[in-house]
């Protein structure tokens, strides 16, 4: 892998990004306002409960949301280029050719009735114009790259074949199959055995180091989080309350729903620190797109303010790549 | 699928034999055919079956008014009639499954114009609709098979529109769309495969409909032109002598029909539940 030039400017810049459900007349925002800065070659981590938005954020990084949600305000640019001004033909380049996807489901995101190896190869095809025998000797190498045994006995073999973690691998070898520069992978390991899991996310990392592309985690175990990311970013109720690099959040959570999501997760008793009963965070998360005048965290949060019903708390940075959308931070500025 | 032959298949084998015979019959009928099915022998009209009183063996499902033989023109009438049938078939069959398939696939509004323009269509009385296409390009095999699909594409555009509809949230079309196939390749290569099933048993049933109406637009004289020998023709022709007694003239088309409709049915039936990968439902 060459060396890419290391520039300030991000590779995947988003800004007050905001995605709505329904018509004009009575819309509701199901991401209200997200702000998400990516570099070259960074591992990101989305965390968050069903109905976060984690999953919207996803599909509106490359303009695929579902019937019914549009893109209602905000700014999103991959590498310098506006994504919302691509046209349908640019669109279709940039999917799969610049940013790739994996999706949850390993079992069913083959096509049935394709060879592996095909589908593997496809998109050589049709983004770099590869002939199909040049793709296909580059599908056997990124099959073997994503660790399935015998790749030239499994080109031929149906998706019925193989076992779900093996398709799985499958599918993140068609992601890669384009050298990709962005990878999204929208919980990758949840349909997988936990073992599986733990092996898969360690492919993952090893084919970032041998491609160099940028991940973007979306998760909702931390745990997860903790061993793959860089930097970690939490959402509630469409917006990323807080951000900032992984072991830092986890150490020392600035968010009161980091704070409980983290007391919430169970750890091994080390040494010197003992294992407390697991806490759990009162009350529901908010119906995705609700009316939220305030803070969506605040009717569940344990340190509200008087403010916080009323007024929603903007981004504070306080610390150096720390963020955190709480008014408890305002007098820490 | 297809290794295990139970006792409910038996009549499908029977349907299947039977069409196969009638194909046979049909490509091979100027081999078969003891004479030419235009040529009447004036000496020999309305000749009653070779094994009634006054019939004789050498035309043995006997000759109509102008003195043509009724087996000829049987076994020719079976070549229109399927030829029709089939092509209306294949016709209907991929106009619909295309339309079907691009308006289950872009939803939104190209799908809501594309099925409301199917609603209307298929609004209309279906024979009425035929006999007023038939109106406008003229009676002729070739143009009952036009007719003939463009009445009934509308059966196959909704069916497969269905299908198609449900397949767009299978995470394999979603693969292939977040990984940048163009919407050709994930209509023909990812889509289509799935829809065969299905437009294969609706051709198979509607295989019957396009005969029974190939031969009512013969019958009411806007489909195969005489001399011709169709089925419906030679029913329409054989109604003045059936009031004399002369019964075999519409007999014997009316079986041919009445056959091979109900083996195409009892086919396309055994064949739904056969593709049903859920199993025998209903």
């Amino acid at each position: 892998m060459t060396e890419m030039g290391e520039t300030n400017a991000p590779l995947l810049q988003i800004e007050q990004l905001e995605v709505s459900a329904g018509a004009s007349g009575r819309k509701v925002r199901i991401l209200q306002g997200v702000d998400l800065a990516l570099r070259e070659r960074e591992t990101l981590g989305v965390v968050g409960e069903s109905g976060s938005g984690k999953s919207t954020l996803a599909a509106a990084l490359t303009r695929l949301l579902g019937s019914g949600l549009s893109i209602t305000g905000g700014r999103m640019t991959f590498a310098g280029e506006d994504i919302l001004a691509m046209s349908a033909k640019r669109l279709q380049h940039l999917r799969g050719s610049e940013i790739a996807t994996i999706l949850q489901d390993p079992l069913h995101s083959l096509t049935p009735w394709i060879k592996v190896g095909l589908q593997v190869a496809e998109p050589a095809v049709f983004h770099e114009g590869l002939s199909w025998r040049d793709a296909k000797a580059r599908a056997v190498d990124l099959m073997r790259a994503a660790w399935i045994p015998e790749p030239e006995q499994r080109m031929k073999a149906y998706p019925h074949e193989m076992s779900g973690g093996m398709r799985q691998r499958a599918a993140g070898a068609i992601a890669l199959c384009s050298a990709p520069r962005l990878l999204i992978a929208d919980e990758p390991t949840t349909a997988l055995d936990p073992t599986i899991q733990l092996q898969y996310l360690d492919l993952l990392r090893n084919l970032q180091r041998q491609h160099g592309f940028a991940l973007i985690l979306i998760t909702h175990d931390l745990g997860v989080v903790a061993r793959n990311c860089q930097r970690v970013a939490v959402m509630y109720g469409g917006r990323i309350i807080e951000s900032g690099p992984t072991k830092e959040v986890m150490d020392n959570p600035r968010h009161p729903y980091t704070r409980g999501l983290l007391a919430s997760m169970p750890r091994l008793a080390t040494a010197g620190r003992q294992q407390k009963r697991l806490t759990i965070i009162p009350g529901q998360p908010p119906v995705p797109g609700a009316a939220v005048q305030g803070c969506a965290f605040q009717p569940r949060c344990a340190e509200r303010l008087e403010r916080c019903a009323t007024q929603r708390p903007p981004v504070f940075t306080p610390a150096r790549g720390r963020e955190s959308a709480c008014w408890l931070e305002e007098n820490t500025q | 699928m297809l290794n295990k032959w139970r006792a409910s298949d038996i009549p499908a084998l029977l349907a299947a034999a039977f069409l196969v015979i009638i194909i046979l019959v049909a490509l091979c009928a100027p081999l078969l055919a003891p004479y030419d099915p235009t040529f009447g022998n004036l000496t020999a009209r309305l000749l009653p079956p070779a094994w009634m009183e006054g019939g004789r063996p050498d035309y043995l499902l006997g000759t109509d008014h102008l003195g043509r033989d009724e087996l000829s023109r049987i076994m020719y009438g079976a070549r229109i009639s399927l030829a029709v049938g089939i092509g209306a078939v294949l016709f209907a069959g991929t106009l619909g499954t295309a339309v079907g398939i691009i308006a289950g696939y872009s939803r939104g509004l190209a799908d809501q114009i594309i099925m409301r323009v199917v609603d209307a269509w298929m609004a209309m009385p279906s024979l009425i609709f035929a006999i007023f296409l038939a109106a406008m390009v003229g009676p002729s095999a070739g143009n009952v098979i036009l007719i003939l699909g463009l009445v009934y594409w509308t059966r196959f555009a909704r069916l497969v529109r269905g299908e198609v509809l449900s397949l767009r949230e299978r995470d394999f079309v979603k693969l292939a769309i977040v990984s940048g196939a163009s919407s050709w390749r994930i209509m023909l290569r990812h889509m289509l495969p799935n829809v065969v099933n299905t437009v294969l048993v609706l051709g198979t049933l509607t295989l019957g409909v396009m005969i029974v109406t190939e031969a009512s637009l013969s019958f009411l004289g806007v489909g195969v032109p005489s001399p011709e020998a169709a089925w419906g023709l030679m029913l329409a022709e054989g109604k003045a002598p059936m009031m004399g007694g002369k019964w075999w003239l519409t007999v014997f088309p009316g079986l041919g029909i009445m056959l091979t409709v109900l083996a195409a049915s009892v086919l396309g039936d055994w064949l739904r539940v056969k593709l049903d990968p859920k199993g025998k439902r209903r």
